[in-house]
C-alpha cells in the first residue's frame, strides 16, 4: 500500500505521519440502516400475505410486478450502500510533517482537496461528544488557522485527543524548523523560548 | 388501467441500465482515487456478488413468464376524459 498516492505533489523529504479516516462507527451506522432496508420490506410483505386475501402465484401478472419492483429496490439499496462505503473510504485526512491534506468526496461527482501548512496552525481542539463517541473513542479535531481562514475539521476520527496532540507536536517541530532556517536566528538552540511560544499558541 | 406485461420488463431493463451507469461511476471513483487494497477488493467482490445474486434470481424468475399477458392495475379507478 502506497499512502503517497493520496497526494501527487509530495514535497522533498515530506513524510506521512498520520493517515486518517472516519471511525468504523460511521459506516456501521449505514450498515444497520442497510440491514433494516433489506429486512423490513420482507417482514411487511409476509404480514401482508398472512392477513390479506392476496395469494402469491408464480407467473401471475401481479406477482411479476411485485418481484421486479423488489428486484429494482434491492439493486438500488445495494448501490446506495456501496456509495456510502465509497464516500467513507475516500474521505481521508493525511497529516505529514509539513502539512495537513483534507481529501473529501462529496457525492458522486465532487471531490475537494484542501491543504494547510503546519506552521499556519493557530489552535488545535479535540472534541468527544455523546455516550457512543465516549465508549467507542471517536470524535472531532478542529484545527484553526488565521482568523479569516476556515477551520479544518476531522470529523468522527478515532482517538481525537491523540491526533490533536500529534498535530501539536508537528506544529512545534515545523515552527522550530522555520526559525532555524531564518538568517541570523539562534532559536534552534533556544528550547525555553520555543516552549513558551507553543504554550501561548495552543 | 390495462397494459401488457412486457411494459414492466422494459421498465425494469431501464432501471437496470441506470443501475449499471451509477455502478460504473462508483467503480471509476474507487479505481481512480482509492487503493486496490484488501478492503477495496472485498467490497468490489461483495458488490459484484450481491448484484449478480439479485440479477440471476430475477432472470431465473422471469424465464417462465408469459410477457404477452396483460396486467390490470387500479381497476377501481376510472378516468373519464370525455367532454359533455
Amino acid at each position: 500500500m502506497d499512502p503517497y498516492k493520496y497526494f501527487s505533489d509530495r514535497r522533498p523529504n515530506e513524510e506521512i505521519v498520520l493517515l486518517l479516516r472516519r471511525h468504523w462507527h460511521a459506516i456501521a451506522r449505514y450498515f444497520l440502516v442497510f440491514i433494516l432496508e433489506i429486512v423490513l420490506p420482507i417482514i411487511i410483505f409476509v404480514i401482508f400475505l398472512r392477513f390479506s386475501e392476496f395469494a402469491w402465484e408464480k407467473g401471475s401478472p401481479i406477482s411479476v410486478l411485485i418481484f421486479l419492483s423488489a428486484s429494482s429496490y434491492y439493486l438500488f439499496i445495494w448501490l446506495f450502500f456501496f456509495h456510502h462505503w465509497i464516500d467513507y473510504y475516500l474521505d481521508v485526512w493525511v497529516v505529514t510533517d509539513q502539512r495537513i491534506i483534507n481529501i473529501e468526496q462529496k457525492g458522486l461527482f465532487s471531490r475537494t482537496v484542501s491543504e494547510l501548512n503546519m506552521d499556519k496552525i493557530q489552535d488545535v481542539t479535540s472534541e468527544v461528544r455523546g455516550k457512543m463517541a465516549t465508549i467507542l473513542k471517536f470524535g472531532d479535531v478542529h484545527i484553526q488557522t488565521a482568523a479569516e481562514e476556515k477551520r479544518f475539521i476531522f470529523s468522527e476520527i478515532p482517538e481525537p485527543r491523540k491526533v490533536a496532540t500529534k498535530i501539536t507536536e508537528l506544529h512545534r517541530e515545523a515552527e522550530r524548523r522555520i526559525r532555524a532556517h531564518r538568517p541570523g536566528s539562534q532559536l534552534h538552540n533556544d528550547h525555553s523560548s520555543d516552549e513558551s511560544n507553543v504554550s501561548r499558541t495552543f | 388501467m390495462t397494459f401488457p406485461l412486457y411494459v414492466i420488463l422494459i421498465a425494469y431493463i431501464v432501471v437496470f441500465i441506470i443501475y449499471l451507469i451509477f455502478s460504473a461511476v462508483l467503480l471509476y471513483h474507487i479505481f481512480r482515487f482509492g487503493y486496490w487494497d484488501s478492503s477495496t477488493r472485498l467490497m468490489v467482490f461483495l458488490y459484484f456478488t450481491g448484484s449478480l445474486v439479485i440479477l440471476i434470481s430475477t432472470i431465473v424468475y422471469s424465464m417462465d413468464i408469459d410477457w404477452s399477458e396483460s396486467i390490470t392495475l387500479f381497476s377501481n379507478v376510472e378516468f373519464n376524459f370525455s367532454i359533455d
